[in-house]
């Protein structure tokens, strides 16, 4: 089989895997060697769907002895498979990233043999290219799950980041679509990991050891729609991940129905607002402050997808506002929906010099649409509805019901189909203002 | 209205800035000369570029209002937007009477339009540092890009510091300026290329069709597409190039 093939193949069975981030890693190149990496990350295109291409993401092999309902992969699926040699994908990845397509190689695999063959194969990539080629761009590998811990230390002192695929966020969904994994061959390795990287850290500080080793930290990703599990046991799950294992990211994943499987839901399409509000929320959990159990609970556990999930939060806390742009502190501004850090930080920076009123929120560029509602300047409201949940509801409404158009019936499906939502507000993997 | 002209570089721009203080002129507009459209109506004025003038307001703006400030003029000024010039005086004129506190007021418009103009230019720095294509050569690797703003200089040192070993030129076809990098050390030229067309070899062809295989068909968004990557900026894409 030629390259060419090979990669079509191999590139399109990695395709889902959404972790397109190269950031979070600083190192400047030894100057024989080629490339660095830097601390943003850089993209050097965007697919048709919108999502940034920072890394070539390809998998060593498709070849897999597992099963997973959700997986194109899977044993049981009639598809063409193909294996890259270690050589292969270095050459790729150097030819490319010294024609500036990519930051670095986002390399994973499916379960060739076993999982130490596997990693094995995976691990020879990585040295062949650290060490042979002096490459120095960046290096995402993903962690084969039940693999040696030797192996994966190993790896995690050449790559930038590695991570570990959830996949799903409860035992029992594991058990239904994933037989063969169980979370702890998942969860394992990842704290085996933070826990070397707290011990690296410390070495580094004595100078013992000047070694590098997962300078990007670790990273997992959960599937969003192709289990029961609900928004509350997906964002409390992130919280823990990011509390205890320190992870930089959970990456969620709308499941695209590429199998047909009597333990899978049957869905018309990926539920990619469900995943928005779930970036959102992510969002929201590491940089607004918000803890997993003020946006959701057991009784309400999954968001209404017609709010975002900060104003969702808003909505039921109403007591909280209005707040006071003049006074309020940092934490408070970033309760109101809309506000998001830059506009925080651009009001703090301009109340030094100025009491603002209400046309210099505007003009500091601070978008009001769902935010008038919330505020005050200088003691005044200035929309012109009761700060009152029934009619801030009725203005903030998408005006389609987002909860039917993400999840839609299938004799509902050629209604929506002519509707367009406003794609703005739904940025894949998103950020901007909340 | 009288007029300032200059010549194009940052120092001829200082120096017109050290004159326009000095003088008495309520209102004025400092262009580029290159920008200038003659029409009757306007007095226009030459100013020569004077190192010592241009030395001299430079520090003024650092001591007396900020580094940043500093650094916001010097990128407003690569945005080549034609009133760069008059926005940057206006903003300095701010700024010697409210000092180091001048980016606070970004409420107010001589304040809020250098932000924006360097948000633009940082922006587009950021963005080529990904949207650079590489033609191979046989000894060489050749960039061409046709950036919005003067930002050449601010992404050489990337690539330096990312291709080592290599030598390779970026070539901004709009300035008919390139920056050259022989392994060694970089310096930047003006250079005029009259073609488009580039070197393609396997790993383009292999790029294009990682490029279409990748794309997940059920989420198509191409407005979403066309908002991270322009589509003034394809024509030098790899990825865009029709297969031959
Ligand atoms: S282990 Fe499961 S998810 Fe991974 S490639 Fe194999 S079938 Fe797919």
């Amino acid at each position: 089989m030629d390259i060419e093939m090979k990669l079509k193949i191999l590139a399109a069975a990695a395709k889902y895997d959404v972790s397109c981030s190269s950031s979070g890693s600083n190192r400047t190149n030894s100057h024989d060697g080629i490339g660095n990496a830097s601390t943003a990350g850089i993209c050097h295109s965007f697919t048709t769907d919108g999502r940034c291409i920072s890394l070539l993401k390809i998998l060593l092999s498709n070849i897999c002895i597992y099963d997973c309902s959700y997986c194109l992969n899977r044993r049981s699926n009639d598809i063409p498979r193909a294996f890259f040699t270690p050589e292969e994908i270095a050459d790729i990845s150097i030819s490319f990233y010294k024609r500036n397509y990519i930051e670095g190689l986002f390399l994973s695999s499916a379960i060739v043999k076993n999982s130490n063959y596997t990693m094995e194969l995976l691990l020879q990539t990585v040295k062949l290219l650290r060490n042979q080629y002096d490459f120095n761009g960046y290096i995402h590998l993903k962690g084969i799950p039940g693999s040696d811990e030797k192996l994966i230390e190993e790896a995690a002192g050449l790559v930038d980041r590695i991570s570990f695929n959830i996949e799903l966020p409860s035992e029992k969904s594991l058990k239904l679509l994933a037989p063969d994994k169980d979370s702890n061959s998942i969860l394992t390795p990842m704290s085996f990991l933070d826990e070397q990287s707290t011990i690296k850290k410390a070495e580094r500080k004595t100078s013992k050891n000047k070694g590098f080793f997962i300078p990007g930290g670790q990273s997992t990703q959960m599937i969003i729609g192709a289990s029961q599990d609900t928004d509350y046991q997906i964002i409390n799950l992130s919280e823990k991940l990011y509390e205890n294992l320190h992870l930089k990211r959970v990456y969620y994943s709308a499941y695209v129905p590429v199998n047909i499987d009597r333990n899978l839901p049957v869905i018309f399409k990926p539920p990619l607002i469900r995943e928005n509000r779930l970036y959102q929320a992510d969002w929201l959990l590491r940089f607004y402050g918000f803890k997993a159990k003020e946006l959701l609970n057991e009784n309400t556990p999954n968001f209404d997808l017609n709010f975002d999930p900060k104003t969702n939060w808003a909505l039921n806390n109403l007591d909280y506002f209005p707040i006071e742009i003049n006074q309020a502190s940092l934490k408070a501004l970033l309760r109101i929906p809309g506000l998001g850090l830059r506009s925080a930080y651009r009001i703090i920076e301009a109340r030094k010099v100025h009491r603002l009123e209400f046309e210099d929120l505007k003009k500091i560029g601070i978008v009001l649409k769902r935010a008038i509602y919330f505020l005050t300047c200088n003691g005044k409201y200035f929309s012109e509805i009761k700060l009152e949940e029934k009619s801030i509801r009725r203005k903030l409404n998408p005006g389609i019901d987002l909860n039917d158009f993400d999840n839609p019936k299938e004799e509902q499906l050629t209604i929506f189909q002519e509707k367009c939502l406003p794609t703005e507000e739904f940025l894949p993997g998103l950020t901007g203002e909340l | 209205m009288k007029i300032y002209l200059y010549d194009s570089t940052f120092n001829g721009l200082l120096s017109a800035i050290h004159v326009a203080f000095y003088s008495k002129e309520p209102e004025l507009e400092i262009i580029r000369e290159d920008d200038y459209l003659q029409t009757t109506i306007q007095e226009i004025l030459y100013i020569p570029t004077n190192q010592e003038k241009s030395d001299k307001v430079a520090q003024a703006i650092k001591e007396k209002i900020s580094l940043t400030a500093f650094n916001n003029i010097y990128y407003a000024y690569l945005s080549e937007y034609i009133d760069a010039g008059t926005k940057i005086l206006a903003y300095l004129r701010l700024g010697f009477k409210k000092g180091s506190e001048i980016d606070c007021y970004s409420f107010l418009d001589e304040v809020k339009s250098i932000h924006g103009y360097r948000s633009k230019v940082l922006l587009e720095k950021h963005r080529m540092l990904g949207f650079v294509r590489f033609q191979k050569y046989p000894d060489y690797f050749l960039s061409i890009i046709e950036p919005d703003h003067n930002i050449l200089h601010l992404i050489m040192p990337h690539f330096v510091a990312r291709l080592p070993k290599e030598k390779f030129i970026i070539l901004d076809k709009k300035r008919q300026l390139a920056g050259f990098y022989n392994g060694d050390h970089w310096k930047l030229m003006p250079l005029t290329i009259n073609t488009d067309s580039q070197a393609e070899d396997r790993y383009t062809l292999l790029w294009q069709d990682y490029f279409t295989t990748i794309a997940i068909k059920e989420r198509l968004n191409t407005k979403l597409q066309k908002k991270f990557m322009p589509a003034r900026y394809w024509k030098y894409l790899t990825e865009y190039k029709t297969k031959s």
